[in-house]
């Protein structure tokens, strides 16, 4: 019987407490603002990994240890590495590492893999999905990677953002990319070209699929809101507003100051950001119910709110009910993909 | 070789001297010296000259043939080298300027194409309406040689547009309506119409277009997706009817748009609101985007680079008449500059280059293989040693399908295709069964 490993160092990454002097909790996340800021206006080196690392940092108000978030991405590269040296990953086409490394990562990431250690032999388990909390709802930091990395149950924002920074580690091209209330990864190699990879319930949904079933008006598409590759800096864009959510789920809207500029900064390098355009449209209508009858921010921000929802309408997107959504989710990894892909995986019973 | 040359030269004259000494016969006779000659070759030396004894018939003809050999080697060489200039020369001029032209074939017939392209050309470049209606007549009537009637084929399409207007006018449409237009036109089309003839009262049935299974993809006459061959035999295909439709449309006056897949073409319009419509002519269906998505697997970026399912305008359908003029081009007299003139033209006014990117990469594709075989160079590396120059057209192409692959462009996976081949097949079959039924229902 193997026996199951425990990530042992999740004890620890908890562990600066105490030992820094109190500090308002809003600053945390305007510190991260401001580091971030500084990579996407170019003065700092873009890094995923470390906007993400900020983002929930600052939410755990500095309590985030990064060695240890370092070292657990390593320590997952390390198995992802070992899973591409087995040999069980059989690709016909030149382009093997890029190809063996999108596959090694899935299999790491949705698949119970056994790891030879000396003579033991122990398992890795697949990451589970977090139903109960799929959304943050209850608790935001469901959304983390560092809850991922704590509690081995993770959504659809934490489990593509971390298969990312192993691909990141390994150093291939990998990309996250948008669908209403979803993030799922795309990466492309010569024998399939470009392909889906969803880690929330392992499959490969097909770009027709998505469209269709995910709400996804064909403008859209065209306009790139959804379903486009990100660079590397819109996807440090986009950890902008992810801290602006968690700001938002911590302290409320507050003034609503530092969502908008949270947004603003975001669209400034991600022009059509979709969700930086609902954020500041929602922060911006919020702030209208708050303003003075007749005052005139209240006009003001009428005018903005109506350009702004326009311009959202204009780009496609339409707004997705929840029940819809939620059957969609389920309906995922129910539906039969793309054969080819799957043709690649090595059956379980020969790994 | 000048040696050569220059021995047979000497053996000539040796051999006529000869014959006239031994036919005289009335020179002194002169005694042979007895003294050994200090001239004399040796022995060992001698044997390695001919035989040259000009009293022996048999040896003048050795001697002849063997003239008559060196003369076939050199006229042999000189062929190899004349094949060498010649090949030099063709491989220069590939490299310089392509294919030459290949109208000397047909001067009378080609000069049909070069018409076409002038009155198309105009078109776009606004010296002209478009008239996407006329731009398929010059292209189809330019490939069958002037064959064609104009006016029969106005005709035809006056006709088809009465018979909308008067059926809109029988169920009092609004006629002014773009999406009443539309709708009747694919009704025409695609559906079984009654008419009743004003003066003697008697039921006119028109009958739909159907779906050219037999030839639908060209293979047995090129002509199989030709508009004037569906008006002619009232079958068609995915290219011939959306385009059937949207030249009764222009004649109408309906708002309509030609719209790609792939290896597909189908009808788009919008209504009031300014919703979008598939028309898919080919089964007689409106179809949603995600059905062509899913069945032709159209990835995201192919939309977001407008390769697929885009609304295209009339100068857009226009230019891509001049796509397939350089098509019917290639097939009467294959690869040349008004090929690539056509595409390049067309290319111009297209908001999407595939096709025309496509159809140079062909070209391209010919003209490198063309040249590399001419220079014996089986790999690119040794291209590159033989000829920089002929290397550059290899870079050239290369070029080509990066910048398809940048569009997004892949080819549709085999087995989709393959599916859809296979389903197509089967509708075949089924009609087939059905054949006299369906006849019988008809009349």
């Amino acid at each position: 019987m193997p026996n199951k490993i425990m990530i042992y160092c999740f004890a620890f990454l908890m562990c600066n407490a105490g030992s820094l002097q109190a500090q308002a909790p809003e600053s945390y996340y305007n510190d991260a603002f401001e580091r971030i800021d500084s990579m996407l206006s170019g003065k700092s080196a873009l890094d995923f990994k470390k906007a993400v690392f900020l983002t929930e940092n600052a939410y755990f108000e500095n309590q985030l240890d990064p060695e240890v978030f370092d070292n657990y991405i390593r320590f997952c590269t390390s198995i992802c590495r070992g899973i591409i040296a087995s040999g069980n990953i059989l690709y016909p086409e030149s382009d093997g590492e890029k190809a063996a490394a999108q596959c090694a990562v899935m299999v790491f990431m949705t698949d119970t893999i056994p790891i030879q250690i000396g003579k033991d032999v122990v398992i890795h388990a697949p990451f589970e999905y977090n139903f109960e909390d799929f959304a943050g709802q209850k608790e935001w930091s469901s959304m983390f990677v560092s809850t991922l990395m704590e509690t081995q149950k993770g959504n659809c924002h934490s489990l593509p953002f971390l298969y990312k920074m192993i691909m990141d580690e390994l150093g291939q091209d990998c990309y996250l990319s948008l669908s209403p209330n979803h993030i799922y990864i795309k990466v492309q190699n010569k024998r399939v070209g470009w392909y889906n990879i969803e880690l929330t319930c392992g499959d490969f949904p097909t770009d027709a699929w998505l469209m269709s079933s995910g709400y996804i008006h064909i403008d859209a598409l065209r306009n790139g809101i959804y379903m486009d590759t990100l660079s590397q800096k819109q996807s440090a864009a986009l950890c902008l507003v992810d801290l602006a959510q968690a700001y938002q789920a911590k302290f409320g809207m507050q003034d609503g100051r530092f969502i908008l500029q949270c947004c603003e900064t975001a669209l400034a390098h991600f022009p059509n950001y979709i969700n930086a355009l609902l954020l500041k449209a929602e922060t911006e209508t919020a702030l209208y119910k708050q303003s003075p009858p007749d005052s005139e921010t209240k006009k003001k921000l009428l005018l903005q709110m109506n350009e702004l929802y326009t311009h959202i309408h204009q780009l496609g997107y339409r707004k997705m009910p929840e029940k819809m959504y939620l059957n969609w989710l389920n309906s995922m990894g129910t539906q039969t993909t793309d054969y080819r892909m799957k043709s690649l995986l090595v059956p379980q019973d020969d790994l | 070789m000048k040696r050569f040359i220059y021995i047979l030269f000497t053996f000539c004259t040796m051999g006529l001297s000869a014959q006239n000494f031994g036919n005289n016969g009335t020179l002194p006779v002169i005694a042979p010296p007895q003294q050994p000659n200090p001239y004399q070759p040796l022995e060992s030396f001698s044997n390695h000259y001919p035989q040259t004894n000009p009293y022996n018939p048999n040896e003048l003809t050795a001697i002849q043939r063997n003239n008559e050999m060196i003369i076939r080697e050199v006229e042999e060489y000189q062929r190899s080298v004349n094949a060498e200039i010649q090949r030099q020369s063709e491989i220069k001029m590939l490299i310089d300027s392509g294919f030459p032209s290949q109208a000397y074939q047909d001067p009378k017939n080609s000069t049909y194409f070069y018409q076409a392209f002038d009155e198309i050309t105009s078109m776009l470049k606004g010296g002209k309406p478009l008239n996407l209606g006329r731009a398929v007549f010059l292209v189809e009537n330019a490939f069958y040689g002037n064959a064609l009637d104009y006016s029969e084929y106005q005709n035809f399409i006056k006709r088809k547009a009465a018979l909308c207007k008067q059926k809109i006018e029988d169920e009092k449409l609004d006629g002014n309506n773009n999406l009443v237009k539309n709708m009747m036109l694919f009704r025409l089309i695609a559906d079984t119409l009654k008419f009743k003839n004003k003066g003697t009262e008697k039921t006119l049935t028109h009958l739909p277009i159907k779906y050219d299974y037999d030839d639908y993809r060209s293979q047995q006459h090129y002509d199989s997706h030709f508009v004037t061959k569906l008006m002619k035999s009232g079958v068609g295909q995915c290219y011939s009817m959306p385009l059937y439709y949207l030249i009764l449309a222009e004649a109408i006056g309906a708002e309509a748009y030609w719209s790609f897949s792939p290896k597909h073409s189908f009808v788009k319009i919008q209504d009031e609101k300014g919703r979008w419509y598939n028309i898919e002519l080919t089964c007689g269906a409106i179809l949603s985007d995600a059905h062509y998505m899913n069945n032709s697997y159209i990835k995201a970026e192919a939309i977001r680079n407008k390769l697929y399912l885009e609304p295209m305008d009339k100068t857009n359908a226009v230019a891509n008449m001049l796509i397939s003029l350089a098509r019917c081009y290639y097939v009467r007299y294959g690869w040349d500059d008004f090929f690539l003139q056509c595409v390049n033209t067309a290319e111009q006014y297209l908001d999407n280059d595939l096709e025309a990117l496509k159809l140079k990469a062909d070209y391209q594709t010919y003209l490198t293989l063309t040249i590399a075989n001419l220079l014996k160079a089986p790999t690119p590396e040794i291209l590159q040693q033989k000829s920089p120059e002929a290397y550059s057209q290899y870079e050239k192409m290369i070029e080509l399908y990066r910048k398809i692959d940048d569009l997004g462009y892949e080819e549709l996976p085999d087995n989709i295709y393959a599916k859809w081949l296979d389903y197509i097949a089967k509708q075949k079959e089924k009609l087939e069964r059905n054949r006299t039924v369906l006849l019988n229902e008809i009349r």
